[in-house]
């Protein structure tokens, strides 16, 4: 069985095509996503609302008030770091499906730090929290791809089964450990007393985004990346380590997605909700492909993920379009945001 | 619980998974990773238990689930194959659509939110194997399934033959392997490709009726609670070959029944369900494991 | 449209002289009570939740007020939810609910003094020093423990069983009163507890079902959403009776059912929504309803194989409990 199948069948290259196709895929996606929003507007209409007025609050939501702009930035970066985090590892040929995994078990230890430890300076802590919560998340992507290097076990699997193990952990940690919190509905952590600014966490995540976008492309790692990701047999007879490649852009990648965990516990929620946040591994994955791992294109597809969520808070708060209309609408522009020309096997 | 009653839960519980599975081993093997499988089988779900209330029948309700999951899977198909669009994206796409659209739909069909419940004389019967019913502990383990979960292990061997037997076979495993290759051999691998698609889709719909039918005899939002995720672990655990497949799936449903045995004694509900996954990566881990110890073994004695 | 924020100040403004005007109550009269709910479980996830959904609009013809409700199921949600219905400055009551929201809620409250909100059974720690929170719950110990009472009555092996549908508070306080019951009217009873790690996988609730009664269990209960109605399924495949919490399942049943211990969120909803129209919001406080304001109740469906003799000793420790001489605690007594 091939094993470059899980980047999507036999046209991975295309994922290295930097906004391939040009003009004509830009308008095929633009006629594609007005055709998803005409087909949802059928179901809004179904539900008894004004397609028009729907899709008009949709984008004051994303774009029209200051909340909501607030909102759309506040998505799109967890989007973007996760992107950035799939993408990393797609390039060398990893593919990193466990990335909700690495986020919860990020936030868990850095919840941990925050909560359990007392007595530390604060600014000490919240450095404490990040790293271990990077570290965490690097670690947690690093054992499926020890697994594959040396025994050849396929990482999706392990990543599967490892998301499920840490989902069911955390919500174990959160009801019984001492930093739960007890005597309340569900399953939370205590009040985090450290923050991380949110300045910083957006410093932090640009810088992340501008080394990527300027490495990828034009340093010796990248390009070792890229190579391995292409042709592990021609990597090889090039003298790149594939092995410890692989290794590395695992590491890097888990590690960006522990950050999105860190980041969400610190800055935004400061307690740890079990299951926050669902699905921002996959909407990462999304943003990724949607962008087509270029990174313009990743901002893009983060950005458009983001405003969608960030519409549709105002979206269920001024219509009557019931929540799940909106999970639709969401499905099919992303089955047809990605339409593109038909091409010959590069 | 005794043995017999465990292993016949454990029949049950992986009858669903086991269907799914096959689906997604047919798209697998004609190189497209569908992840989407847990969508497809919700939708059979949808559609089984709507055929079933109109049609008043549970066979009709399980012809519905069938073409509503391979409706399903051809515009999935559609889409990667024909507007390029990145499988994993559309997969995506597809589990959510398939969530909103079942929790939404169940007003105007039903009038209800949810849920809806069959009467329960809609039902599938368990069907009574007649001889094997006497024997002692194998009746019991093998008797009083749906007709479904019999149908899954008819479709084992009938997935195995079809992949290696037949030229068919020969022509999905071509279309998998190398595509280039398969079209200049004269294969029409994207005809290839939609009847794949098409089996995946009539699989997770059939999958979908024995959740809903075969034991339940209702719909409820968002059922398959990740078992399409579980088949997809199986299926890649075995490496996609049929037979191994199953024996995957038996061992994610044997783990899940144990896991109910134990429910009531007292155990952390968390660590307890824990169980089917750390099974599944030990088992994951065993046979290259087991590799390289047997080559340092032999390797050994030639250094001395 | 009422989210333009030079609008909404002009109206709040217009609000509040009205209000210093014409006094709270005179203004109230003028002009439809609004209210907006946000949920934070899918709102067709739970029976309760269906039954409150529903109910709402219907009381809300009645009773003359406004009803917005809102799905806030995704931590992500929160707060920009609960923040956007206070800036449009539209509503005059917004409730949020459990500690899931209760973070998200004290935020914004903070940012809108002027906002009245409530939340539901959240848990508030020093809810006094809040100027315009109130927290509301509805007592679910109360049912569930004459639920307990009952299946210790009608038990004949000794032996019972719960399906839950997660390890979580909610079902935990329900399981807590259940177990109390349990050993008012039946002391030697052993009860048997199992979590089914979700609330809409019916399947799971079948077997789990299955497997307690395969265990010597002669009656289940289920408290589970959607998994219970596999419970409940379960419970008339094997022909043993059950005990079921927020709906009837007559046509799955059969005459089976014991009884069901339904919560009446929005009967105890109306009460308070009428209660802060009425000028009684008490912010800084928690207001507690249970069976005395016809919150929850233990109830027996038509078909009921429940006996009269058992009917009358559960209705006396019914009067027992309104009387406050019973004591529940919400702890577990074991898992």
């Amino acid at each position: 069985m091939p094993r470059d199948l899980h980047t999507g069948c036999t046209r991975r290259s295309k994922h290295f095509r930097w906004l391939s196709g040009g003009w004509t895929n830009l308008l095929i996606s633009l006629v594609a996503i007005i055709i998803a929003f005409a087909l949802a507007g059928v179901l809004i209409a179904f539900a008894g609302e004004d397609p028009l007025n729907a899709y008009r609050t949709l984008f004051k939501g994303a774009f029209g008030t200051r909340s909501g702009m607030r909102g759309t930035f506040r998505y799109c970066l967890p989007f973007v770091l996760s992107a950035l985090s799939f993408s990393i590892c797609v390039r060398s040929g990893y593919f990193n499906i466990g990335q909700d995994g690495q986020i919860y078990l990020a936030a868990l230890a850095a919840t941990w730090v925050g909560v359990a430890w007392k007595g530390v300076p604060p600014t000490v802590q919240v450095i404490a929290a990040v790293v271990l919560g990077v570290a965490a998340g690097a670690l947690c992507c690093f054992i499926p791809a020890v697994l594959k290097v040396l025994l050849g076990v396929d990482e999706v699997i392990m990543a599967l089964m490892l998301n499920y193990i840490i989902g069911l952990l955390s919500t174990y940690v959160l009801l019984y450990s001492p930093i739960a919190e007890k005597g309340v509905a569900s399953a939370v952590s205590k009040a985090i007393p450290i923050s991380l600014p949110s300045s910083v966490a957006v410093a932090m995540i640009v810088v992340i985004f501008v080394v990527y976008a300027l490495g990828m492309k034009r340093t010796v790692p990248g390009y070792e990346m890229c190579i391995v990701g292409h042709n592990k047999r021609f990597a090889r007879y090039g003298g790149i380590p594939a092995n410890r490649t692989i290794l590395k852009s695992a590491l890097i990648g888990g590690g960006l997605a522990g950050l999105v965990g860190v980041c969400e516990v610190l800055t935004v929620y400061h307690l740890y909700f079990d299951k926050f946040t669902p699905g921002l591994g996959l909407n990462g994955m999304a943003a990724a492909l949607l962008g087509r791992h270029n990174p313009i294109g990743i901002l893009f597809g983060s950005l458009f993920l983001g405003a969608l969520q960030s519409g549709s808070v105002l979206l269920s708060v001024i219509t009557e379009v019931p929540s799940e209309v909106i999970m639709v609408i969401q499905g099919l522009v992303m089955f047809f945001a990605t339409v593109r020309r038909k091409q010959t096997n590069a | 619980m005794n043995l017999a009653q465990l292993l016949h839960v454990t029949l049950r519980v992986s009858a669903p998974i086991s269907l799914a599975a096959l689906g997604g081993l047919f798209a697998l093997r004609v190189g497209v990773f569908n992840i989407a499988i847990e969508g497809f089988m919700l939708m059979g779900c949808f559609a089984a238990v709507v055929g079933t209330h109109f049609a008043a029948s549970p066979y009709i309700g399980i012809i519905c689930a069938m073409l509503v999951s391979m409706f399903m899977t051809l515009i999935y198909a559609f889409f990667v194959l024909n507007l390029n669009v990145d499988p994993i994206i559309c997969a995506l796409a597809s589990i959510s659509v398939s969530t909103g659209l079942t929790r939404y739909l169940l007003r105007p069909i039903f009038g209800t939110s949810g849920r809806f419940i069959l009467p329960s004389d809609l039902g599938l019967r368990s069907l009574n194997l007649p001889l094997l019913e006497k024997i002692p502990l194998v009746g019991e383990v093998l008797s009083g399934h749906s007709i479904i979960v019999y149908i899954s292990w008819i479709l084992v061997v009938v997935t195995y033959v079809v992949l290696y037997k037949t030229s068919f076979g020969l022509s999905i495993r071509a279309t998998g392997l190398k595509p280039e290759a398969a079209a200049s051999a004269g294969i029409p691998t994207r005809r290839v490709q939609y009847i794949a698609l098409s089996i995946n889709g009539l699989l997770c719909g059939l999958a979908g009726a024995e959740l809903a039918l075969g034991f339940t005899n209702m719909f409820n939002e968002g059922m398959t609670n990740g078992r399409g995720f579980t088949a997809l672990a199986a299926l890649i655990l075995a490496n996609s070959e049929p037979i191994a497949t199953f024996g995957a799936c038996l061992l994610f449903g044997l783990s899940e029944a144990i896991v109910i045995a134990l429910s009531s004694e007292g155990y952390a509900i968390q660590l307890l369900s824990m169980l089917p996954y750390l099974l599944a990566i030990i088992v994951a881990l065993l046979p290259p494991v087991a590799s390289r110890i047997s080559k340092l073994v032999k390797a050994t004695p030639r250094q001395s | 449209m009422y989210d333009r924020t030079s609008k909404t100040k002009t109206m709040i403004a217009v609000l509040v002289i009205a209000m210093m005007l014409a006094g709270s109550s005179a203004f109230a009269a003028s002009r439809r009570f609004r209210v907006a709910y946000v949920s934070c479980y899918p709102v067709d996830s739970a029976e309760w939740l269906q039954a409150l959904v529903s109910g709402l609009k219907e009381y809300a013809k009645k009773d003359n007020f406004e009803i917005k409700i809102v799905e806030a199921s995704d931590s992500s949600g929160y707060e920009p939810k609960i923040q956007a219905l206070a800036e449009s400055g539209y509503y005059d009551l917004i409730i949020t609910s459990y500690d899931f929201h209760a973070p998200a809620t004290i935020s914004v409250a903070k940012k809108f003094p002027n906002q009245k909100f409530a939340i539901l059974d959240a848990g508030v720690r020093n809810i006094e020093q809040y100027k315009n929170i109130q927290e509301f719950k509805l007592d679910r110990l109360e049912t569930a423990y004459l639920a307990g009472c009952v299946a210790g009555l009608m038990t004949k092996t000794g032996k019972v069983g719960m399906v839950g549908g997660a390890d979580m508070g909610v079902i935990n306080e329900i399981i807590a009163g259940w177990q109390q019951g349990l050993r008012k009217t039946n002391p030697k009873v052993v009860d048997l507890v199992v979590y089914a790690n979700s609330f809409s996988d019916p399947s799971k609730g079948k077997e789990l079902g299955l497997s307690l009664a395969s265990k010597g269990c002669d009656i289940i209960a289920s408290a589970a959403g959607g998994t219970g109605v596999g419970a409940a399924q379960a419970a008339a495949e094997v022909g043993k009776p059950f005990v079921a919490w927020d709906v009837h399942y007559p046509d799955v049943l059969h005459g089976l059912e014991l009884g069901s211990a339904v919560n009446y969120f929005e009967v105890m909803f109306r009460h308070y929504i009428n209660s802060v129209r009425a000028g009684n919001y008490r912010p800084g406080t928690v207001r507690v309803y249970g069976i005395a304001e016809r919150a929850c109740d233990f109830e027996f469906p038509v078909d009921s194989p429940v006996p009269d003799s058992v009917r009358a000793e559960v209705e006396k420790i019914r009067q027992e409990i309104l009387d406050g001489k019973i004591r529940i605690s919400p702890d577990l007594l074991h898992k």
